[in-house]
Order: structure tokens, then C-alpha cells, then sequence
């Protein structure tokens, strides 16, 4: 897609994060309810970042009150770019299903989040420093789950 | 960039959002600068939400160039709603003006104003003077 402006405001293709998930366990507790969700595996491509998930370094831990009403996303693991630079990210977001306006009979997704990032200095520690935006889909054949990251400029 | 098979992301213009200074503590903490700005009051206008920020409700918790605002707003029907928002201020830029760049999380009753806490926004400001103020523009993310 074209990069979006509007005044003031620019997005930037910044990279995608394809996420091989393991199972979702979640349970609701005196609090709240809690998922949690571990990355087994993942890879992430673009013009600004390349490298893969770290399997196990962390999870979704999921929000929610009733989980058929949504959840608010709560991500933490750890990233490797290609050089070997370590990157954590914490993504916070929302996923959940809404009526579509366009096709009463059908649900759309709303799946966005924004992700903050800690880096070592070096070549990546722009990334500490930078606002983005994103947007998440689940993708069959295999079953997975995609996430493309926008820088906000 | 042309990414034909990237999905979209739009940004619908949602309100405004002007925070009074209500002055400005600093000191060194263990791990990084700490900066606490409360919020005097303010005011919110736009299409999609109207009100207030309630007068000392919080601020600006932030530390190094991350910027943490908790507070209360009141929307023009009375409604209460809490607003944690995180992002960066930006202060060497080209322009050489400083600007923000950040995300609120908002929570809300159940009603009219719920969507709020179900939304991710994306938020766009600057600094102003006599008297300070921030002004903060906000963007559905669709």
C-alpha cells in the first residue's frame, strides 16, 4: 500500500512478524481473566528489521473479562535481529470481533496494537525511540498469525 | 512504498485533547530521569468526544523521553473515563520543534463511550507556552 499521510502524520512500512503460536490457555481468576499464549517459533521480514522470534522467551499474556467479548492484548518476548542484536518488545492492543456494517450477517476483526521496544544501543536503538503502530491477522494453512508493524513518523 | 499484499491501516481523525501545566518536578532517579507534569484541567473537542480533563486528577508520570500521562476525563454527558497514554517526546528534530508521538488506552462504563476502551489510537502533539499547555490530536486507528 501507499504510505498514509494525513497532515501531520506519516506511516511507514516498517516490518511483519509471522508467529507460529503454541496452545492458548487462559482462565478467569478473582482479578480477571488471563491468557497466555507462547511464540513457538516466528520470523520476521522488512525494510527495517529481519530476524526471528525468540521460541518460549515469553508470551501473550492476554487481558479480558468475558473472552467472547475480546481481549486486550499484552505481549511480551523477545526479538534477535539478524546480527544477533537482542530486542524486546511489549505490544498492547486489542483483539476482538465486531458486527461488519457492510455485511450485517458476517463479524470483522479488529486486531491493532501498538509495541514499544527495548534495544541495546547500536544499530537498532532507533527502535527505543519510535512510535508504531500495528496490525494483526490469522492466517490458515498453517495456522499462524501475522502482525505488520508501521513506523509513525 | 507499493506493499500490495500488506493489510491496511487507515487513521480516522477522533478529537483533540489540551492539557494545562500544572508545573514541573524532576529529579534523577536510580535507573533514569524521572519528570512529573501535572495535569491542571484541560479540554477535549472533536467529532467523536467532548469534555474535560478533570483538574488534578494526574499527569505526565514520565522518565528519560518516554512520556506515561494517567488520568481522569469527563466526557460532555458526564461519563468518567480513565486515560493511560504512552509514547515519546521527540526533542532534536529537524524543525527543531519538539513533538509527541503516542498511544492512549482509555477505559470507560459500559455505554455510549465504551468503543473508547475497545480502540487503539494513535496520538500526535506539541508544546505550548503562556501558559503551558500540550495539545494532542487523536487518530482511530480502523
Amino acid at each position: 500500500m501507499a504510505d498514509l499521510q494525513i497532515p501531520g502524520i506519516e506511516l511507514e512500512y516498517a516490518f511483519s512478524v509471522e508467529i507460529f503460536f503454541a496452545e492458548r490457555t487462559d482462565f478467569v481468576g478473582p482479578r480477571r481473566g488471563k491468557g497466555y499464549v507462547p511464540p513457538a517459533s516466528g520470523t520476521i521480514s522488512g525494510p527495517l528489521l529481519s530476524g526471528k522470534v525468540v521460541p518460549y522467551s515469553g508470551a501473550d499474556y492476554a487481558i479480558f473479562k468475558d473472552v467472547s467479548e475480546g481481549i486486550k492484548v499484552n505481549t511480551h518476548y523477545m526479538m534477535q535481529a539478524d546480527d544477533g542484536t537482542w530486542i524486546y518488545i511489549n505490544n498492547r492492543g486489542f483483539l476482538h470481533r465486531d458486527p461488519d456494517p457492510e455485511n450485517p450477517a458476517q463479524t470483522k476483526l479488529y486486531f491493532r496494537f501498538t509495541p514499544f521496544f527495548e534495544v541495546p544501543f547500536g544499530p537498532y536503538e532507533w527502535m527505543a525511540r519510535t512510535l508504531f503502530i500495528g496490525t494483526g491477522e490469522r492466517l490458515a494453512n498453517p495456522d499462524r498469525s501475522r502482525f505488520t508493524y508501521y513506523r509513525v513518523k | 512504498m507499493a506493499q500490495p499484499d500488506l493489510p491496511q491501516v487507515s487513521l480516522d481523525y477522533a478529537f483533540s485533547l489540551r492539557i494545562d501545566s500544572g508545573g514541573r518536578i524532576e529529579f534523577e532517579g536510580q535507573m533514569r530521569s524521572r519528570v512529573f507534569e501535572p495535569a491542571a484541567g484541560g479540554e477535549i473537542w472533536g467529532p467523536k468526544l467532548q469534555g474535560r480533563v478533570v483538574p488534578q486528577s494526574g499527569g505526565d508520570f514520565a522518565t528519560n523521553d518516554l512520556t506515561e500521562h494517567h488520568m481522569m476525563l469527563q466526557a460532555s454527558d458526564g461519563t468518567w473515563l480513565y486515560m493511560n497514554l504512552l509514547g515519546y517526546e521527540h526533542n532534536e528534530t529537524d524543525s527543531g520543534a519538539p513533538y509527541f508521538r503516542v498511544a492512549p488506552y482509555f477505559d470507560a462504563p459500559r455505554g455510549p463511550h465504551e468503543w473508547l476502551a475497545k480502540t487503539v489510537f494513535l496520538g500526535t502533539g506539541e508544546r505550548h507556552s503562556n501558559p503551558a499547555h500540550t495539545i494532542i490530536h487523536f487518530y482511530e486507528v480502523l
